[in-house]
């Protein structure tokens, strides 16, 4: 037996249940623990400037390197600086170990005179899968490991934890061999549940996939999570079915693969269009069906469509697609089961399938042709998509560490990405939080030692978080940031324009140089305005030794078109709504930006909404 | 007749409601309401750098002019932006009105994991005094006359309005007879009179305060409601008895007014502090709980008092466990006024009482200024210097600390003091939005290097509004920031300047460069780099 304090007893929990990494800010208050964590545990503790970029810190760190890492806060405002950060892990599915400091009181459900007895537990509710308030110190320890169990008990999610400060110096003795060091090494790669499918849904699947004339896998962050790719990339290379990816399973196939379809869900244009309404079996592995997807529904997707659903938490299934066949299982586990009994029902493929598969294969390589021809025209102002393929140029696709952040930015990251593979972009897509990227960049690369982490930013999103360059440069991290300058929280602005007659209202911005800023950081920096520099900008900084930013001015009246099937669905419902004599006003502007975008829009319209193709039909 | 859109109903509300300025990014679902933002050229839209500067930027603007304002988020992604700057309303009793979109209305409550969906009016549930959500466009003014009367009556706080997009979208005919209908005049929506209070309890307070002959107030959240803060000085000044404020109400008095003691810091930082309360023989406690601890420290085992009179505007807030309470229902002007009347005191009648008591807290902080280091050089170059047109902001703990003992002797408008409990690094956006409130007088922010960096960021939207305002940075380099304060504001636009407290003289200050932040840098001495 062993007298330790509530202090010392988080910092013992926190190593046992597998946590390495801690990220919080300074506070007082927390200073003891912070010193027991550094002294008595090999736990890496990382101060941000506040509590907020703390968290997606966190989170990036557990999106990258697939280990837990948790967040630690003081109490009140503090605590609540979280939210976000956890907001975003919750729409994302990520485990991300929430714990901050509590008032002792009992919380004042009545919302009495004094503010400070507020439910702090109670506004985690609906942005964590389980949380806790710890009662007593004998408790503190079993709360942490159930919290850490939950988290990644079947569906993944954050948890939450709020400790009464009064605990921490409280002492009680406890047994030191229920901390054995051999749980932590067990414990400190997040576990996958392999859960094997159901045999008869297994068979059902498989005679519907031998049947199936057009079928399609669609991988989602499920993938990911239960590292999958491998699996996935060989049924279909065995079976020569084509695959897309959801927004979260971005990376899952890499792009150049000959049955990807290109970039995650809408990005890919005609592709992406056609298959989801030519498929007659989608096979979904780990997906949620959620609204950047076009919730596998009309308007994007067509209703003759036979779903196979495969995800571990029941409660997805029928949530917004109605599947003929679901299995509740792991993706992996699964996956290998299907190929298996494929395999030994000495199915190979069906020779129908592959003018499918060329077909689609057809389609990706006209967009992206159109795509590269459109941006190596002679802009005045660099096109995003160059300053995207430039970036394929100075860096090797293994060594990609893509962190996205902005509107219209990420979308146009995900049409000209380079090919790479998983756990090696990033973005919040869930709860599409812009701000984050600076903050998830320091996690990623705090998972990925020794190598560089390139930001790609969009200018208002840059701001958020600006203060922790000053953590990039304490820490002294391999970050080199790209900032897509286009004077505008353009997303938005795209919508003035095309929805509201171009009656632009708080959605430009001045024209800043960030590189001065982050200069004054101490970080090297520069501001590119020439497409000729760009590639010297992006090998200066890669090869630098630490942080780098460069400042790219991007022209601001270059759109996504794919954001049209995007707008479909965000405002489903609305678009009658909305007023027809603006409507028509703003056709007409958008014809103003000139024959190159225009023709650009109108084919994205003929060929992936329309789904007019007629060419890459008889190719195939 | 007009046709107008969910958002411009939306926004035409607010106007009449006296809604000067909205804090916002937008966002997709906030589509019709920046579009009808021409409309409403009395509404100025101030465009942050975050969402959380937003809701801290309106409880600036709402703590320095007492009106309401309004943070408006886009859904889910801004809004969870946006809770930790609303706590700070929470926390200070501020009237912030937060209006955030929602999905279509078809698409929530549950969500179907929609993009950036998420039950968000449940989130803000414990952090406002009320919160709801809007489902039909004919309900738009009700609702939000209601969310005003919930945060201006009574104890005043923020509160929430979710409205789906469909709502917001969509466009509908309002006739003259419709509008009468639903869109009463906003003035006949509240009650703006006083309240007065029950005479017995008055009479009752009045006598006891009669008896008493050593009297003292503390002063908690209730002393500015809008348009009352002079008043309420005034009749403080007139009843002559010594009075404490509390980090919530510190800057409601300054060094012009007879009656101020100090701030309850000062008393409970010290054993001598604590006995020189005890030695008060009747408490008024207005608007303040008193129960928090701060009143407690007086009331618990005081041997001397008699009783404790409190003065508050929301009934649900008296305490039947005191003994001898006195409760009086009523806005603190009324009774304040009501007490002035009755009483008919000279000037002398507790002016030994009361200098004695002054005396005593001149000590008292004369022993504080030894433990805070170099920082009441600062206070003291400060205090030579301000005038009555100065808002005083002061962010980061032992500043503060400094700040409510030091400017006892000063003369400012206001003084706000950020307290360390709520949420670090408010002090940033908490002065732009009492820059952009009060245009005609000088904001000046005090923090130390660890909170200005907290918001840093929106240096920069200062400088892109032209906001002219004043920065002393506490320049504290042991707290493991390795950024060059002088560089990074420098970078952001700021006029920067580098100076040794002792020479900080009002001209530096005041007579500056025009529509930029002016920032003074002060290398903390006691601090060696490490
Ligand atoms: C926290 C948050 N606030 C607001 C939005 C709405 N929003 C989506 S994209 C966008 C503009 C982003 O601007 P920028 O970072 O410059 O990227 P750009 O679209 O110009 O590439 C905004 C404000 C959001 N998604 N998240
Ligand atoms: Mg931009």
């Amino acid at each position: 037996m062993e007298s330790v304090s509530g202090n010392e007893l988080i910092a013992k929990s926190l190593v046992t249940n597998g946590i390495s990494y801690v990220f919080t800010a300074s506070s007082d208050r927390l200073t003891p623990l912070i010193s027991c964590l550094k002294s008595k545990t090999g736990i890496n503790v990382i101060i941000a400037r506040n509590e907020g970029a703390a968290t997606v810190m966190a989170d990036g760190y557990i999106r990258r390197s697939g280990r837990f890492s948790a967040i630690l806060t003081d109490d009140n405002g503090r605590s609540l600086s979280q939210i976000y950060g956890v907001a975003n892990a919750w729409a994302d599915k990520i485990p991300l170990i929430s714990l901050s400091i509590c008032n002792d009181d009992e919380a004042d459900y009545n919302k009495g005179f004094n503010r400070y007895k507020f439910d702090q537990n109670g506004v985690f509710h609906e942005i964590t899968i389980w949380r806790s308030r710890v009662n007593s110190i004998e408790s503190l320890s079993d709360t942490l490991k159930k919290g850490v169990y939950e988290s990644t008990r079947h569906k993944r999610g954050p948890i939450h934890i709020d400790i009464p400060f009064g605990l921490l110096d409280k002492t009680i003795a406890i047994d030191n061999t229920l901390f054995s060091e051999s749980d932590f090494a067990t414990k400190s790669k997040i576990r996958s549940v392999r859960l094997a499918g159901d045999e008869l849904e297994i068979d059902k699947a498989v005679s519907s996939i031998k049947s199936a004339k057009k079928p399609l896998i669609f991988c989602g962050g499920g993938v990911i999570a239960s590292e999958a790719h491998d699996d996935v990339i060989c049924f279909m290379e065995e079976f020569k079915i084509p695959a897309a990816t959801t927004m979260a399973g971005f990376g899952t196939i890499p792009i150049d693969h000959n049955y990807s379809l290109g970039g995650p869900a809408y990005t890919t244009g005609e592709a992406f269009h056609v298959a989801i309404n030519d498929a007659d079996l989608v096979i979904a592995l780990g997906v949620s069906f959620c609204g950047v997807d076009g919730f596998g529904l009309p308007p994007l997707w067509s209703d003759k469509i036979k779903f196979i659903h495969v995800d571990i938490d029941p409660l997805q299934i029928g949530l917004n697609v109605s599947p003929e066949i679901s299995i509740i299982g792991d993706v992996k586990t699964v996956i290998n089961q299907l190929s298996a009994k494929l395999r030994g029902e000495g199915f190979i493929s069906k020779p129908a399938w592959r003018s499918w598969a060329k077909y689609l294969s057809n389609l990706k390589k006209g967009r992206y042709k159109r795509l590269n021809k459109a941006i190596n025209k002679d802009w005045p102002i660099i096109h995003q998509g160059k300053a995207m393929q430039e970036l394929g140029k100075v860096i090797k696709r293994d060594d990609l560490l893509l962190v996205m952040d902005g509107g219209n930015t990420p979308v146009f990251v995900a049409m000209y990405t380079p090919p790479m593979g998983p756990r090696q972009s990033f973005y919040p897509f869930g709860m599409a939080a812009i701000g984050c990227g600076i903050p998830y960049a320091i996690g990623v690369q705090l998972a990925s030692p020794g190598r560089r982490v390139i930001l790609i930013t969009g200018d208002g999103s840059f701001l958020y978080h600006v203060q922790e360059l000053e953590t990039i440069r304490r820490l002294n991290l391999p970050i080199s940031i790209i900032i897509f300058n286009d004077s505008a929280w353009n997303m938005i602005r795209a919508m003035q324009y095309s929805m509201f007659a171009g009656n632009i209202v708080g959605t430009s911005l001045p024209d800043i140089d960030y590189s001065k800023i982050a200069k004054g950081f101490g970080l090297h920096a520069t501001r590119v305005t020439k497409v000729e520099d760009i590639l010297p900008a992006y090998e200066n900084s890669i090869h630098s030794s630490g942080a780098a930013l460069i400042d790219i001015i991007t022209d601001k009246d270059n759109f996504p078109d794919c954001l049209l099937s995007f707008s479909l669905v965000e405002f489903d419902g609305l678009m009658r709504l909305l007023n027809p004599v603006k409507l028509i006003k703003s056709s007409f502007l958008i014809l103003g930006l000139g024959r190159d975008r225009t023709f650009l829009l109108l084919s994205y319209i003929k060929k992936a909404l329309f789904r007019i193709n007629i060419i890459a039909k008889l190719r195939s | 007749m007009r046709i107008i859109t969910g958002g411009e109903l939306l926004l035409s509300v607010l106007a009449d409601c006296g809604i000067k300025q909205v804090f916002s990014i937008a966002g997709e679902q906030l589509g019709t309401v920046y579009d009808a933002f021409g409309k409403f050229p009395e509404i100025n839209l101030t465009v942050p750098r975050s969402e959380t500067s937003a809701a801290l930027m309106a409880s600036g603007y709402s703590a320095s002019t007492g009106y309401a304002s309004v943070s408006m988020a886009t859904v889910g992604a801004g809004v969870v932006y946006e809770v930790a700057g609303l706590s700070k309303a929470w926390f200070n009793y501020l009237p912030v009105i937060s209006i955030a979109p929602q999905l279509q209305s078809w698409k929530i409550k549950p969500h179907q994991e929609n993009l950036q969906g998420c039950n968000q009016d449940e989130i803000f549930y414990p952090i406002t005094k009320w919160n709801s959500i809007i489902y039909s466009w004919e309900r738009i003014p009700q609702i939000v006359y209601r969310a005003f009367r919930e945060a201006l009556q009574g104890i005043q706080g923020p509160v929430h309005i979710d409205i789906p997009s469909d709502v917001l979208f969509r466009y509908k005919i309002l006739t003259e007879k419709k509008r009468r209908k639903i869109m009463p005049p906003a003035e006949k929506t509240m009650y703006r009179g006083n309240i007065k209070g029950d005479p017995f309890f008055l009479k009752k307070a009045c006598d006891a305060i009669k008896e008493s002959e050593r009297p003292v107030i503390t002063l908690g959240q209730g002393f500015g409601r809008p348009g009352r803060y002079q008043e309420i000085k005034q009749d403080l000044n007139r009843l002559g008895i010594p009075v404490i404020t509390t980090t919530i109400s510190s800057g409601a008095l300054c060094g012009e007014d007879n009656c101020y003691a100090g701030d309850i810091s000062l008393f409970i930082s010290a054993a001598s502090g604590l006995e020189l309360l005890k030695r008060t023989d009747l408490l008024l406690v207005i608007g303040m709980d008193p129960y928090s601890e701060h009143a407690l420290s007086i009331i618990k085992d005081s041997p001397n008092l008699k009783g404790v009179i409190q003065i508050e505007i929301d009934p649900s807030s008296f305490k039947d466990n005191i003994t001898n309470l006195c409760p009086v229902h009523s806005d603190p002007h009324s009774s304040l006024s009501y007490f002035e009347r009755e009483l008919k005191w000279n000037e002398t009648d507790l002016s030994t009482w009361r200098d004695d008591f002054n005396k005593n807290c001149d000590l008292l902080a004369l022993e504080l200024s030894k433990e805070l280091k170099n920082l009441d050089e600062l206070f003291d170059s400060l205090k030579d210097i301000s005038s009555c047109n100065d808002i005083f902001i002061v962010d980061g703990r032992e500043l503060s600390l400094a700040a409510s003992c030091f400017l006892r002797k000063a003369v400012y408008k206001n003084l706000f003091i950020m307290d360390d409990r709520d949420l670090p690094g408010a002090g940033l956006p908490f002065a732009l939005g009492a820059v952009i409130g009060n245009p005609n007088d000088n904001v000046v922010l005090i923090s130390d290097k660890d909170s200005l960096f907290h918001h840093i960021r929106e240096l920069q939207s200062a400088v892109s509004i032209g906001l002219e305002f004043t920065i002393i940075c506490v320049d504290d380099i042991s707290n493991n920031n390795v950024a060059d304060s002088s560089l990074v504001l420098q970078s952001m636009g700021c006029n920067v300047k580098e100076v040794d407290r002792l020479s900080i003289k009002r001209d530096d200050i005041f007579k500056t460069k025009k529509n930029i932040p002016n920032a003074f840098i002060l290398k903390s001495k006691s601090n060696s780099p490490n």
